[in-house]
């Protein structure tokens, strides 16, 4: 039994608005055999064989062009925490992936989609700029091994810096630790964004290394009091305004450990146009900083 | 309970495992629709991936504000909530909801397609509840009922928040996985239960909404206002929007269909 001219109309009518079984039942409710009703669905569901690339193709091309790209970069992005840890990583991996994206532009442009075929067309759209960036991060990948083993990914974990009167303040919040690559000793742990405190915003660096090939790790740290914006802040800073001692309590890794000092002096410090904000006359402070990450 | 699963080497959170298990299952199903209707092609592609995507910025966006104060608190970006905030199913049908619309309309795209993930739906949250249960999340207020459940109290000491870990709970997550399978079992049996495009799925939301609203007296959730939980407060104008769309449907005489022409003329 073929199609029925009847109930392809039917169903073209109706197809939009009702369901397939909905169809179907009325179908068979009006007397019509379940042969005829398959067979007629069968004829309306083929595809049409003149439906080439052309007509509205560069609309869909654009669509799957941005749509796949941003996709990616978003959920890499987010996935791998580079927003909102590293955004700059993150805009560098947007504008590679535009590049792959005018890659794909160009490839189908010249090769033109109707010879190439809709789905294959399409498919460049979506797969050459991915391929492109794998490229390009692979490059850089080996790029930056050839320097040296790479670290692994920084802990996430918390900071608490703790400053003596007079300036007595505390802090606790976000941190990131980056641990060293196999074999070697350095280290760095860091806020991951301003701590409130009771003197204002505070932000710490804490960077362990040897001075010298095989010697112990030595600390360094930097702690900024106040707010850039409102252009008053104190930087003290063990290397550039010198510090009385530090003691990096045994035993304290990447992960977790703790140090204290005492005499740390400001150094000066300028804003992003380069006026001086810093206040290097301010009195030296001791206390103790500890970190602890997830490990 | 397992909250994690290893295997060899690698640890996975098994919340993680099992959310994964409910999109795959869910994408099968609702692919396995799609082809059945010979409607698979690039557009539903790109509107699948725009769900995706919605459902799980929605998931992370719906309940933000119930953490926002916390992170200006900590001097955090707005990101860290999209990245590390609290999780919510009714946000990612949300997102996912809406990015389906807007993805439609962008590529120009009008047949419903909402009843492929009816069942695709119940059965991806299902396996995700499973999940749920499996990690040991807070199960519900106190009860003194045969079937209340207890936690460990090392699992409870994991919990930021679990005014009933110390006795017997609702667990909340089991009722949820019996209404879900029932659901799942109904459609996936029956086909559409709506001869409309799009309201079956819109009657399993309506139905998931009111009997969500009704768990979340049990849930052991935090009150945000007015004696109700967020997602309560949430579900309240999704709810009525889903109301309203039904009333206008019976209203307009929508669900009595055209008839078509008899197979056979009378008296022929």
């Amino acid at each position: 039994m073929g199609p029925d001219r009847r109930i392809a109309e039917y169903i073209s009518a109706n197809r939009g608005k009702l369901t397939r079984e909905a169809i179907t039942q009325q179908l068979l409710d009006a007397g019509y055999q379940q042969e005829a009703i398959d067979a007629t669905w069968t004829a309306l569901d083929t595809p049409d064989p003149d439906d080439k690339a052309g007509e509205g193709f560069w609309g869909r091309f654009w669509i799957y062009l941005i749509g796949l790209n941003v996709a990616a970069l978003l959920l890499v992005s987010f996935a791998t925490q580079m927003i909102p840890n590293a955004t700059g990583i993150a805009a560098i991996l947007g504008v590679i992936l535009a590049i792959g994206a005018a890659i794909a532009l160009g490839i189908v442009a010249v090769t033109r989609p109707t010879r190439l075929g809709r789905g294959t067309a399409i498919a460049i759209g979506g797969i050459v700029p991915l391929i492109f960036t794998f490229l390009i991060a692979g490059s850089c990948y080996a790029l930056m091994s050839s320097f040296g083993p790479l670290p692994p990914p920084a802990l996430s974990g918390t900071l608490t810096v703790k400053v003596d009167p007079p300036l007595d303040l505390e802090a606790t919040g976000p941190a990131g630790c980056q641990r060293p690559p196999e074999g070697e000793t350095y280290y760095n742990v860091y806020t991951q964004g301003p701590m409130n405190s009771s003197e204002g915003p505070v932000n710490v660096y804490v960077d362990v290394f040897p001075q010298t090939a095989g010697g112990d790790p030595v600390p360094n740290i930097s702690i900024s009091v106040g707010d850039p914006a409102q252009g008053s802040v104190v930087d003290y800073q063990s290397q550039a305004g010198g510090v009385e001692s530090i003691a990096l309590e045994p035993g304290s890794t990447a992960t977790s450990g703790s140090l204290s000092f005492e005499g740390l002096l400001p150094a000066e410090s300028f804003d992003e146009q380069g006026n001086p904000i810093g206040r290097p006359d301010a009195d030296p402070i001791s206390g103790t900083i500890s970190w602890s990450c997830e490990s | 309970m397992v909250p994690v699963v290893e295997i060899g080497p690698l640890t996975f959170s098994t919340h993680d495992i099992f959310t994964l298990l409910g999109l795959a299952a869910g994408f099968a199903i609702y692919y396995r629709a799609l082809r059945r209707d010979r409607i698979l092609g690039p557009q539903i592609v790109v509107i699948s991936l725009a769900a995706l995507a919605g459902g799980a910025i929605g998931a992370r966006l719906l309940t933000s504000w119930e953490v926002i104060d916390e992170v200006q608190a900590a001097n955090l970006p707005f990101t860290y909530v999209v990245t590390h905030g609290p999780r919510s199913i009714i946000g990612g049908l949300v997102g996912g909801y809406a990015a389906i619309v807007l993805a439609k309309r962008a590529l120009g795209y009008t047949l419903s397609t909402g009843d492929y993930y009816a069942a695709a739906i119940p059965l991806a949250l299902l396996i995700g509840r499973f999940g749920c249960f499996l990690s040991e999340l807070p199960l519900g207020t106190p009860t003194d009922l045969p079937w209340g459940m207890t936690v460990s109290p090392g699992a409870a000491a994991a919990f930021p928040r679990c005014p009933g870990c110390g006795g017997p709970m609702h667990p909340s997550m089991l009722y949820e996985i019996g209404f879900l399978a029932i659901a799942f079992g109904i459609i996936a049996t029956r086909g559409p239960i709506l001869p409309i495009r799009g309201d079956t799925l819109k009657a399993f939301l309506l139905a998931y909404g009111l009997f969500r609203f009704g768990v979340e007296f049990v849930r052991g959730n935090e009150v945000q206002a007015w004696g109700l939980t967020g997602p309560q407060i949430v579900l309240i104008p999704l709810i009525g929007l889903l109301v309203v769309h039904f009333v206008r449907r019976l209203r307009s005489g929508a669900y009595r269909l055209p008839v078509p022409e008899p197979a056979t003329a009378p008296g022929g």
